[in-house]
């Protein structure tokens, strides 16, 4: 393995696991999308120039290869009827059921919204989502407001909270 | 529910994935490689190139033990043409990185793809008139111990070179025109939703 890989994966683990897991239903399908992420990212590794953060670039090349996967694959039972996989060790069952309804709720929004929501949910700037997502600043910032009210419209109508 | 209140839940998150993989799993994960369309589309061309090699090698070495040095050296013109052609590709296709647009990427991959099919295309029609061509100059060269005098036999081979060429269509189709097809699909499947 590339010598500086591994230290690459130590700090940017939890981006590859949190574009996966909002667009994954189950364990089986969550395993091969961050095994496809890696593979792209470890192939990609070298010719990174650091023309953006590398965060950034991460997140866009494991947004793209989740959305390009999600495409070749046929689809199956949808989100709603599934139950999130993986969820350990949390100390409050409360905390873990929100986390819950949170990805229950995110995977109800189309999948390029997910992309957005995910961005905004980890206080990436506008500049930033612009830049992973190939839009315009001013786009972001629409879509962001449409987004966010859609995710509290579902939350509430479904969960309650 | 705040926007607060969601960043706050999403935070929490982050105990999910607290460990990364370790380096094992991470090679493990990278030596079995990709499983995307394109790679799958690389492993066929790959196949395809050694199954080329193998048949053509054969046919060149047969031709140059029978003396037939110019259809010999035209074989082996092909053979070499093809490998480096296989390679090109493979090293095109391979070259392409995700890390721009996914539609963007998606574009490249199918314009590269659709020239291959094109070309695949142009290669047989054009094999097989060349095929003919050194059945006929090889039964007037005696290269089959006897030559044909019944040419019935001899029409009989062009007449299977023709037929092999909706065959060799109905190959492209099963090797690489289905993976087109769905790339295809998934672009057009992203396009809707951009759109929308």
């Amino acid at each position: 393995m590339k010598s500086d890989f591994q230290g690459f994966l130590d700090n940017n683990h939890r981006i590859i696991a949190k574009v996966c897991r909002i667009y994954t239903d189950s364990t089986d399908d969550f395993n091969d999308y961050y095994q496809e992420c890696i593979v792209q990212l470890w192939r990609s590794f070298d010719s990174f120039r650091g023309a953006s953060k590398l965060s950034t670039w991460t997140y866009r090349v494991c947004l793209n290869v989740c959305l390009s996967q999600l495409r070749s694959k046929k689809r199956t039972v949808p989100t709603e009827n599934r139950e999130i996989p993986d969820v350990v060790d949390e100390d409050s069952a409360l905390q873990e059921e929100q986390i819950q309804h949170l990805y229950k709720a995110i995977k109800l929004l189309r999948e390029s919204d997910r992309a957005i929501i995910l961005l905004y949910l980890e206080e990436k700037s506008y500049k930033e989502m612009a830049e992973i997502l190939g839009i315009t600043v001013t786009n972001v910032g629409a879509k962001v407001n449409r987004v966010k009210a859609q995710l509290k419209k579902i939350i509430d109508e479904r969960f309650g909270h | 529910m705040k926007d607060l209140d969601i960043k706050d839940i999403w935070k929490g998150a982050d105990s999910m994935d607290a460990d990364a993989y370790a380096k094992p799993e991470i090679d493990k994960m990278i030596q079995s490689g990709s499983h995307s369309l394109i790679h799958k589309f690389v492993r066929t061309l790959v196949w395809e190139q050694w199954i080329n090699l193998l048949v053509l090698t054969s046919l060149v070495v047969e031709l140059f033990w029978a003396g037939e040095w110019i259809i010999g050296t035209g074989s082996l013109v092909v053979n070499v043409a093809f490998y480096v052609y296989y390679q090109k590709l493979k090293t095109n296709l391979r070259n392409e990185e995700i890390d721009t647009h996914v539609l963007a990427y998606l574009y490249r991959v199918q314009d590269i793809i659709r020239q291959f099919i094109r070309h695949y295309k142009i290669a047989a029609i054009v094999l097989g008139v060349l095929a003919m061509i050194a059945i006929y100059y090889l039964n007037e060269h005696n290269f089959y111990e006897e030559r044909m005098d019944n040419e019935s036999v001899m029409y009989g081979l062009i007449l299977g070179v023709m037929a092999a060429l909706p065959m060799t269509f109905y190959l492209i189709h099963l090797l690489y025109g289905k993976k087109a097809i769905k790339l295809k699909a998934m672009i057009r499947s992203l396009e809707a939703e951009e759109s929308e």
